[in-house]
């Protein structure tokens, strides 16, 4: 316990050195500016910046990626409530009644909630991340080589679960990315396998090209392609205050909402659009008046907005415990890491004990900083929104190039952009869901490794599979799995996709 | 197989969501199928070793197989489904981004920061159908420039500027 508190002591210090505030800071305004944009989401914007994380050390990088994605997640919030458009999945709820609110003259009323929301829900999670996650890690500290590779499998198929999309076009994800995770020299042999005879490729395919073209890429082509999405006209800003009954209402559903994401967060796959959902349907479900709701309710707005922060900060849980990164933004978090050479592992906390209790009190303090940065700057943000999209996208593709021609210098890499740009736009229109790609890809090299280790120390018996450890971890996969042929779970599950 | 296309309702379904499911699973499973096949023969050198001591052929083996397994299956799910219908590309976008980014590979080493993002942004532009033709030069210099500044002198990108 005590333990604890002076770890999280440690962090704040980490947090709170002006350089690190300032990447914070950086990564929140960002975050913010994307997230308010139409048409660019929190993870093609990851994918964007991470040839910037190149050029800073570990901790401020991953810091300040952690800022762009809850800055991107709170900036969608801001649009979904005055003009109705959701720069992001899962602020699509905020949409209801959130703008409801602003067309009754409560707009300031609304964003302030939406804000003091994120707030709350952001404080408690990292309260539950700092308090729970050694916990795990110290779980995950007995693990052999078998066990690992058990629980990885168990990710990835938790990951397809909870998420969208086709269980059979997921699985087929899933053994593509593992594909493309094992282009390069062989760890063991040094045997080039799948290069083509292309030197760049010997060390492996780069994540930033990869992430950068699949989704950052393609969605600026899709975008293109698509008629601009037209939104609600946008509404003028009133005062940002919250009456005596506003907070009476407000504060229960934030922290119901809280609760909500924080365990939906953890979850993998799920995150923050699942759990603005359920916060949004239980908040209507055990209102006293729920016919309210979609006319400008507060609990509306509350309670999804602290779920799909809870839910986004939870899921760091695994990825920060276990090495196992949950969802595409946790796999952009792993990507950054990896760049700098250190490896996702339930090692982490002991390894890079700075790293590790740095990132997380940064996501407090980054929560204030939102709070700081977004209130005053709202009219700032509503002017942004005018920009049209053909001054935006080429603006967009040049960040792109300059980016990855700068990670190694390399044409090759600029090329791979525009050829996993092309496999991108393939994947979407085919309805493949490309988490389980870069998931996959991320941990592929690691599963092989320690597939063949386990298989090495126990001479070839598959015995080694049934520690109790690694029997729970693959009984609860099969477990997941057939959780998808159950009726109930497939409704739900297909309502997700369809909302 | 969550989706319930086994138990095909009869009638004349024109092109509703079951059209677009199918015309997508079909594609994707001839793509995954293709990739699996081709993973197989390319890597068909590599020494698989036993399971014991696993050689670097013996993953890629196995995850080739599943993915050709994978794209047999959603093949067969989409092609039992009629009638289809083919998701549409988007080719002028596509051409028109895909063109920006080579060209900027291709001229950021031989002409320089300045001249690969005026390419790119010219290029970029013919994939736009909303592309205004008198604005898209000024655009290219002004964006080009900005790039050039910011990257060549402030952030001191170790990049060849201008052409000479």
């Amino acid at each position: 316990m005590s333990d604890i508190v002076s770890s999280i002591a440690g962090g704040l210090a980490v947090a709170a050195t002006p350089l690190n505030l300032w990447y914070c800071f950086l990564g929140a305004l960002i975050g913010t500016l994307i997230g308010v944009l139409p048409g660019l989401g929190p993870i093609a914007t990851m994918a964007m910046l991470l040839p910037l994380t190149y050029y800073l050390e570990p901790t401020g990088a991953l810091i300040m990626l952690a800022g762009i994605y809850y800055g991107a997640q709170y900036g969608g919030s801001t649009t979904a409530i005055l003009m109705r458009l959701p720069g992001e999945s899962s602020s699509v709820v905020t949409c209801l009644d959130g703008y409801e609110m602003a067309r009754r003259g409560r707009a300031g009323t609304a964003l302030a909630t939406a804000a003091l929301s994120s707030f709350l829900a952001g404080t408690i999670t990292t309260l539950l991340i700092a308090f729970f996650s050694p916990a795990l890690t110290a779980a995950a500290q007995r693990f052999g080589p078998a066990e690992y590779f058990c629980l990885m499998v168990l990710g990835l198929i938790a990951a397809i679960v909870f998420a969208q999309g086709s269980l059979l076009k997921s699985i087929g994800m899933i053994l593509l990315g593992l594909l493309l995770g094992s282009v390069g020299a062989d760890v063991n042999t040094g045997l080039d396998r799948f290069t083509f005879g292309v030197n760049e490729l010997r060390d492996g395919i780069g994540i930033a090209a990869l992430s950068m073209g699949v989704f950052g890429i393609a969605e600026v082509v899709l975008n293109l392609a698509r008629p601009q999405e037209e939104g609600g006209r946008t509404q003028p800003v009133s005062a940002l205050r919250l009456t005596a009954e506003d907070w009476r209402r407000a504060w229960p559903a934030a922290l119901r909402g809280t609760g909500i994401g924080a365990v939906l967060g953890i979850l993998p796959g799920g995150s923050a659009m699942l759990a603005s959902f359920a916060a949004y349907s239980t908040e209507k479900k055990l209102s006293s008046s729920p016919e309210q709701f979609g006319h400008g309710a507060i609990e509306g707005v509350a309670g999804p907005e602290a779920a799909n922060n809870a839910g986004a900060q939870a899921s760091f849980i695994p990825m920060l415990a276990l090495g196992i990164p949950s969802n595409s933004v946790m796999a952009m978090m792993a990507g950054a890491m990896l760049i700098h050479g250190i490896a996702p592992s339930p090692n982490l906390s002991v390894a890079q004990p700075t790293l590790f209790w740095g990132l997380i009190a940064s996501m407090w303090v980054g929560n204030l900083m939102l709070l700081v940065i977004n209130l005053p700057l709202i009219g700032l943000w509503v002017r942004l929104l005018q920009v049209p999209y053909r001054l935006m996208f080429p603006a967009i593709l040049l960040f792109c190039c300059i980016g990855i021609y700068s990670v190694n210098m390399s044409v090759f890499e600029v090329v791979m952009l525009a050829g996993f740009g092309l496999a991108g736009i393939v994947l979407t229109l085919l309805d493949c869901p490309l988490a389980p790609l870069v998931l996959a890809f991320i941990l592929g090299p690691a599963m092989e490794e320690n597939l063949r280790r386990a298989m090495l120390i126990s001479g070839g018996d598959v015995q080694i599979f049934a520690s109790p450890i690694c029997v729970a971890l693959l009984v609860a996969t099969a477990a997941l799995l057939v959780m998808i042929l159950v009726p109930s779970f497939r409704r739900t599950r297909s309502r997700m996709v369809d909302a | 197989m969550q989706e319930q296309n086994e138990a095909a309702p009869q009638g004349p379904v024109q092109s509703g969501p079951e059209a677009a499911n199918a015309g997508s699973d079909l594609a994707a499973g001839l793509m995954f199928g293709a990739l699996g096949l081709a993973a197989l023969f390319i890597g068909r050198s590599y020494p698989a070793g036993s399971s014991l001591d696993m050689g670097p052929g013996y993953i890629p083996r196995a995850v080739a197989v599943g993915l050709l397994g994978i794209g047999l299956l959603l093949a067969i799910k989409g092609a039992a489904w009629r009638p289809r219908r083919w998701p549409a590309f988007p080719v002028r976008a596509a051409i028109g981004v895909s063109l920006a980014i080579v060209l900027f590979g291709v001229l950021i080493e031989r002409a320089g920061l300045f001249v690969a993002c005026l390419a790119c942004v010219l290029a970029a532009a013919l994939g736009d159908p909303q592309a205004r033709w008198r604005e898209v030069p000024l655009v290219a210099v002004v964006f080009a420039g900005f790039a050039a500044v910011l990257f060549g002198y402030v952030l001191r990108l170790s990049v060849q500027v201008w052409p000479l």
